[in-house]
Parts: structure tokens; C-alpha cells; sequence
């Protein structure tokens, strides 16, 4: 095989991060304006504080931060799929679109 | 301490994570887990949540660099990648029926082991000995640019490397970390491949691996927005500068004093998992 990375893949991913990143640091000085002073407390693992109900606020902000990283991730396996097809090479479109099945699976259970 | 304070000090401790991380080849969340937990007293289902994300965003964010350089081995990364994430979904169930006790002890032995195999670290690279009848089959041999020009490479024991692979991926999910040096192992030590051709196609995949245990912590609700953002931005910017400085200078002296750090620090977790102080 010829060495096939293409740098296009990298670029979107780069925008990916960044793109996460800039949701996450809004949504974060947001939270830090309104509970910046409130005590922390993170000893105990408390499962139920961590959902987010409403995506317009500080913590739906990162929350949206952290989807756009996972759903970069679903679009590197598409588009190395991809590459696979139009390289006719059949044995590898089922391994990617394998990786791609357990990703989108993992988001159901 | 106030969220303002915690949140500044995560984003200092994330970004030096993230920097070293890269450097050493160690990953930022084998380093920002344990210091979350026995620094900032974090229950470590928390830690383990900041971790996961952060381990995809430094994945998501040196590919750019890494795949212009021409490394990364796509079929390779994408056939082993299949043990990868069955491991992966394995791992991030199992983690929420173990005690934290086993959980730490588990990172403990994981991180001496990462310490030990980044200081062992050998590169025989495999050119003369004939592949793997599957490495044939698949066609998954390479080349890669190398100082003499574009250099062809052989590809040794698949099927370790597969299962290496499903055991890294499983360590991902129980652990929320990268398990970059299992990944490295599986190429490096199984496989033969060149050095940055397994470097750089770890990387490729610690994102896509990480990203499967994501729906599982997020049910269980391990991420919490308040300490994954601190820790995400830290990290990221941290393997961003670490990828800038890595193509400039070898970092073997880096390697050996961190491997100690993270050694203590992997004594130290192990003894809070066995004592139980604090959890």
C-alpha cells in the first residue's frame, strides 16, 4: 500500500478540537460567572449532578463542546471509510464500517 | 476552596499534563488522573471522565500535524482498531461494577507498567524478515519517509498485535485514558513498525477508542462539565505545545525523570487503593 494519509483528515480533526475547545471555554467562564465562588466538592461521586437539562446554558456550552469532539471522531472512521471505497478495497470498508457500527452502538447502551 | 480556584489550578496541572504528556509519549491522562485524585482530593470517576475527553482532543488535535508528516499507517490503524473499540465497550462497562479500591489499584500497575515500557522502549525496526502470512494478505505493510528516502517496512505477529490492542482498548474504557503505551506496544514491540509510524498511528486511533466509552461514562454521569472543561482546554493546549517542541528536540532525559514521577505517583495510588483512605 502506498502510504496513504491525507492531511485532510488531520485539518478536520485540528477544526474539531478547536471548535470544542472555544464551546468549552465559553461555557466554562460562563459557569465560573455565576458558581465561581461557591465551595467545591468533588470528594464524593454524586452521579445525579451531572446531567445537563437545558443546552443554553453554561454547562450545555461545554456539554456541546464535548459532542462536537465525539462526533469529529464518528466523521475520522466515515472518512477513512470512505477512502477505503474509493480505493476498491473492500476488506478494510468492513473494518472501518465495523469500528463505525461499535461507535454509533456505544451511544445507545 | 472556591470552583474559581479549583478551576484555575485544573487548567495549570492539565496544561503541564498535557505538555509532559506528549513529550514523554506517556499521554496526559495517565499523568492528570492521578494527580486529580491524591492532589485535589477528585473522586476518580470524575477524573477518569475529564480524562477521556482530553485524551480525544489531544488525539483529535496532534493528527494534523502528525498526518502530514506522512507516518500514520491507516490500515494498519483501522484492522486493529476493530479490537480496539470491542475492548473499549468492554472496559467502560466493567468499570462501573468495580470498587474504586480495584479501580485504583488497577491505574496503579498500568502506570508502572506505561513508566517501564516508555524507558525500555527499543526500535527494531523489521525490514529484512518477511511479514505475517495476515500482514501479507491484507497488504498491510508501509513505507515511510526515512534520512535515506522512502523506506519500505515489514509487518511481524498480527494476531498479538490484535490482541494487544483489544487489551489496550480495554484499559481505555476502565481507566479513561488513552493507554497510548499499550497501543505503541502492540506496534512497536509486535508488529516491528518504525518508531514515528507507531507513534503516530496510536494517536490516530486513541481518539476514536476513547470516544467509544464516552456513552457509557456520560450515562453513569463520570462527566461533569464543571472539571472536564479546565481539564480539556489544559490538556489540549499542553499537547499542542508538546507536538511543537517534540520535532525540535529528543526528550530521553524528559522520559527518564517523568517514568520516576509517574512511578511514585503509581505507589501512591496503588497504597490509597489498598489503605482506602479518603474514598
Amino acid at each position: 500500500m502506498k502510504q496513504e494519509s491525507p492531511a485532510f483528515i488531520g485539518s478536520i480533526m485540528l477544526i474539531g478540537a478547536l471548535v470544542s475547545a472555544v464551546f468549552a471555554l465559553l461555557g466554562g467562564v460562563a459557569y465560573l460567572m455565576e458558581h465561581g465562588n461557591d465551595i467545591a466538592n468533588y470528594e464524593k461521586f454524586n452521579p445525579l449532578l451531572s446531567h445537563v437539562k437545558n443546552y443554553f446554558s453554561p454547562n450545555g456550552f461545554i456539554e456541546l463542546g464535548i459532542f462536537t469532539l465525539v462526533f469529529t471522531q464518528l466523521l475520522r472512521v466515515a472518512l477513512v471509510t470512505w477512502l477505503f471505497i474509493k480505493e476498491k478495497n473492500w476488506a478494510f470498508v468492513i473494518f472501518s464500517l465495523f469500528v463505525l457500527a461499535i461507535l454509533i452502538a456505544s451511544f445507545y447502551t | 476552596m472556591t470552583i474559581l480556584e479549583l478551576s484555575i489550578l485544573l487548567l495549570i496541572t492539565a496544561y503541564i499534563a498535557g505538555l509532559v504528556g506528549s513529550l514523554t509519549g506517556l499521554g496526559g491522562g495517565m499523568i492528570v488522573i492521578p494527580v486529580l485524585v491524591l492532589l485535589f482530593n477528585i473522586d476518580i470517576h470524575y477524573a477518569m471522565g475529564a480524562s477521556l475527553i482530553s485524551v480525544i482532543a489531544t488525539s483529535s488535535g496532534s493528527s494534523a500535524a502528525y498526518l502530514r508528516e506522512g507516518y500514520t499507517n491507516l490500515k494498519v490503524g483501522m484492522f486493529l482498531e476493530v479490537g480496539a473499540v470491542l475492548g473499549a465497550i468492554v472496559g467502560a462497562y466493567l468499570t462501573a461494577y468495580l470498587s474504586v479500591h480495584v479501580i485504583s489499584i488497577v491505574f496503579g500497575i498500568v502506570m508502572l507498567f506505561s513508566a517501564f515500557f516508555s524507558l525500555a522502549r527499543k526500535n527494531e525496526v523489521s525490514f529484512d524478515q518477511p511479514s505475517h502470512p495476515w500482514a501479507v494478505k491484507l497488504g498491510l505493510e508501509g513505507s515511510y519517509p526515512s534520512s535515506r528516502g522512502i523506506q519500505a517496512y515489514k509487518v511481524q505477529r498480527v494476531p498479538l498485535a490484535l490482541g494487544l490492542m483489544t487489551t489496550a482498548g480495554s484499559l481505555s474504557g476502565l481507566l479513561g485514558i488513552g493507554s497510548g503505551a499499550v497501543k505503541v506496544l502492540a506496534m512497536d514491540l509486535a508488529m516491528r513498525l518504525p518508531y514515528k509510524v507507531s507513534t503516530t498511528t496510536s494517536n490516530f486511533l486513541i481518539g476514536i477508542t476513547a470516544a467509544t466509552s464516552v456513552g457509557i461514562y456520560y450515562k453513569h454521569g463520570y462527566i461533569d462539565p464543571a472539571i472536564t472543561f479546565p481539564v480539556l482546554l489544559g490538556v489540549l493546549a499542553g499537547a499542542l505545545t508538546g507536538a511543537r517542541i517534540l520535532s525540535n528536540t529528543r526528550s530521553k532525559n524528559l522520559r527518564i525523570i517523568f517514568s520516576f514521577v509517574i512511578a511514585i505517583l503509581a505507589a501512591e495510588m496503588m497504597y490509597k487503593g489498598l489503605v482506602g483512605g479518603g474514598f
